[in-house]
């Protein structure tokens, strides 16, 4: 790799070069970091950067393997995460002002996991205020901006994870997903994001948005890479009681199955949200390509979703109110949209958040006899619609109706996926006349995140949009 | 529905608007349940669903 900006280099060739002895984790870490001189500037992904203790990481896991010793597949690979998962010790903020200084006072298990992996952190990463946002502002640390195009969104909740991973500051990332908060990032700034089923991964020490709802996952530049560090994540914790016990597959060593023989059901869903001509082709285009590769591609008929909008909505809202009580009764200091968004989960009878809790299982019965009838996986867009300015949906500043309308809209085919439980991985499809990522959703059975994995491996195998590098 | 009544207080025109988001939210969720749920139907099946359809 002596001639190739190894920060250039996916995960998985990253790692597999240090493993192998041609390349140091000093070296990776130190190629990040000059890639972070450069676009920390247009991006503002950063909100912590960690430099010399990850050149004393990296240093001591050149050593490890100096010594024969390769703690796990992600050894000496520089990651930095969402600025919501625990390091004990140490400040997490939430991309909150309440917390700017708080310590946190236990290691979330991804992370974790993620040390025993071998992963070299090199900080953490702005997000929207306590992971409540679709679009990346942040009023306590400014807006995260799109590597593509400065003045547009990268997407939220976890903006800085979608940038940074993007524009090639770090090799993959945590983020977090409530209604979209991984999807919506890895499409709108061109690289991969899984929203695993719920309970394959621990949420333990992660900053909640709604306990029910929320799901911990990467974000990354390639399907494979993605599968790898989902392989680390996965599996049950006994500090959340939510995980399951189901065995972990070797995801990486089934990428290679290809799609021949595969049932894709395509989902343009006119009925739910408007869908920009654009996106549309893209994702119809990304279909045309599964079908070349051997898959059977039929139209799928999606559900319904206005009932499951609302019973998410009386979910998250009383979660979110009863977590913020003290801070919201103390009128601690959040952005209006963020406390607004809550307030109404303190005037929502408790019945009517355990019927909306009732009706999961029915919701999720529904989706998989309807749109997952007789089919391995529903492709749908991610995002309806090309990728809005940092301007255009501020609501903190203008908040008219418009706006508003069009931040609700941006999680429309995301969300229903969190309250389904179902996995959803999100993959670069395409670019829009402005030059900003479109991406594709991959929807499958529960625990069938193998599967999704698969097709995305094959589409990126046939296609380049992930090798694309914003300038 | 009263400012009084729970967590943090709140003026008349956002007690208002509130009232209207609320009554949105509880008529979907209540309708929604009056179409699927019954007696038996608790929270917890939606994890027993999709540890049963898992692939």
């Amino acid at each position: 790799m002596s001639d190739v900006d190894p920060a250039l280099a996916d995960l998985c060739t990253t790692a597999d070069a240090i493993a192998a002895g041609r390349l140091t984790s000093v070296q990776a870490v130190e190629a990040c970091l000059v890639r972070i001189e450069a676009w920390q500037p247009r991006t503002n992904a950063f909100l912590r950067l960690g430099r010399e203790k990850a050149l004393d990481q990296a240093r001591a896991m050149d050593r490890e393997i100096a010594a024969g010793r390769r703690r796990g597949p992600l050894h000496g690979v520089p990651m930095a995460h969402k600025d919501m998962y625990y390091r004990k010790g140490e400040i997490s903020t939430g991309g909150s002002a309440i917390r700017r200084d708080w310590v946190a006072p236990v290691t979330a298990t991804a992370l974790q996991k993620l040390d025993a992996a071998g992963v070299v952190e090199l900080g953490f990463l702005n997000m929207a205020e306590f992971a409540a946002g679709p679009t990346g502002h942040n009023v306590h640390y400014g807006p995260c901006r799109n590597p593509w195009d400065p003045t547009r969104v990268t997407g939220g909740s976890s903006s800085g994870s979608g940038a940074a991973v993007a524009a090639r500051m770090i090799h993959g990332a945590l983020g977090s997903d409530t209604g979209g908060s991984i999807r919506l990032p890895a499409s709108a700034c061109g690289v991969v994001g899984m929203k695993a089923t719920y309970g394959r991964v621990s949420r333990a020490g992660a900053v909640a948005r709604s306990w029910s709802l929320d799901h911990v996952g990467p974000l990354t530049r390639t399907v494979r890479d993605n599968a790898r560090m989902l392989g680390v994540l996965a599996g049950p914790d006994p500090d959340d009681s939510t995980t399951s016990e189901r065995p972990v597959p070797d995801y990486e060593a089934l990428l290679a199955g290809g799609v021949a023989g595969l049932a894709i059901g395509l989902a343009l869903p006119e009925a739910l949200v408007p869908l920009d001509p654009q996106v549309g082709a893209a994702v119809q285009a990304a279909a045309d390509m599964l079908g070349r590769l051997g898959a059977r591609v039929v139209p799928a008929r999606l559900p319904d979703f206005t009932a499951l909008y609302r019973a998410a909505e009386v979910i998250v809202k009383c979660e979110a109110a009863a977590m913020h009580r003290p801070w919201m009764e103390a009128d601690a200091p959040y952005a209006n949209q963020v406390r607004s968004r809550a307030e109404a989960g303190y005037f929502i009878p408790a019945t009517h958040y355990i019927d909306a809790l009732r009706l999961r299982a029915h919701f999720t019965r529904e989706f998989l006899d309807t749109a997952m009838a007789g089919v391995d996986a529903v492709l749908l867009p991610a995002i309806p619609f090309p990728i809005p300015t940092i301007a255009e949906t501020d609501v903190e500043a203008s908040g008219g109706p418009a706006t508003l309308k069009m931040v609700a809209s941006f999680t429309g085919l995301t969300r229903p996926f969190n309250t389904l439980g179902l996995p959803a991985l999100s993959v670069p499809c395409g670019f829009d006349t402005n030059g900003a990522p479109i991406g594709l959703q991959l929807v499958g059975r529960p625990f069938d995140e193998a599967l999704l994995y698969r097709v995305g491996h094959a589409y990126q195998g046939a296609t380049d949009h992930h090798r694309r590098v914003p300038t | 529905m009263t400012p009084e009544f729970d967590g943090p207080t709140f003026d008349d025109k956002r007690l208002a608007e509130l009232k209207e988001e609320v009554e949105i939210l509880c008529k979907a969720v209540l309708d929604a349940s009056r179409a699927r749920l019954a007696f038996d139907d608790e929270p917890a099946a939606f994890a027993s669903l999709l540890a049963r359809e898992a692939k």
